[in-house]
């Protein structure tokens, strides 16, 4: 099962020319991620901390949770994507600049669906604790 | 009575004309150094966009220079 979430990732970071470093991950753990592994703790936090950030904006305005998001940086840009569920799956992404946002964000939603179906319904699944 | 409805459409078309080249240059100029840097989409597919520079945009640019200073991109 973990194998073909690392096959779903795999197929997303060969597809999308415009991704450079991603990470996947839900709560108890990251899934699969292209990054060097000492910064991966790290990447978690800060997907995290748009993640609230992009929760709170939507609760400011009476809107349903947040499922997308994009930030253009002066160096770059950054892609988040989660499932609607608290205690779903959340991906993010870095692309260079003239990325082209529509497809990066539709491969980030293809590869977190290829991976839930691989762990299985509900939002959290039932496994994968362990970081990869 | 023609040349009056002449002359109101060469006075209509390059009025458009002018109005048009106005407006391209407006875009130009203003709207695209302006455009959104925070794109925010929501599960009912409301979106919200913040243009970088304001303050409701600088935790989310902070927090993603920080993304992109953990892993730099490729030059």
């Amino acid at each position: 099962m973990n194998d073909e979430v690392q096959a779903a990732f795999a197929e997303m970071l060969d597809i999308s020319t415009d991704i450079d470093k991603a990470i996947l991950f839900w709560p108890d753990g990251i899934l699969s991620s292209n990054m060097p592994e000492e910064v991966q703790a790290a990447a978690k936090a800060q997907a995290e901390e748009l993640a609230r950030l992009g929760e709170a904006r939507a609760a400011d305005m009476g809107a349903q949770p947040l499922t997308q998001m994009v930030v253009e940086a002066p160096q770059g840009y950054v892609f988040l994507a989660r499932e609607g569920a608290s205690d779903g799956m959340t991906i993010m992404a870095t692309g260079k600049k003239n990325s082209r946002i529509g497809l990066v964000l539709y491969d980030l939603r293809t590869c977190m669906r290829d991976a839930r179906e691989a762990v299985g319904g509900g939002s959290h699944g039932e496994q994968v604790t362990e970081e990869a | 009575m023609r040349d009056n409805a002449k002359r109101g459409l060469t006075a209509f078309g390059v009025l458009a004309f002018l109005g048009s080249l106005a407006g391209g240059a407006y875009y130009f100029l203003f709207m695209r150094a302006a455009k959104p840097q925070v794109e925010l989409y929501f599960d009912d597919g409301s979106m919200l966009a913040l243009p970088g520079d304001t303050a409701e945009a600088q935790p989310f640019m902070a927090a993603a220079t920080e993304v992109l200073r953990t892993n730099p991109l490729p030059k």
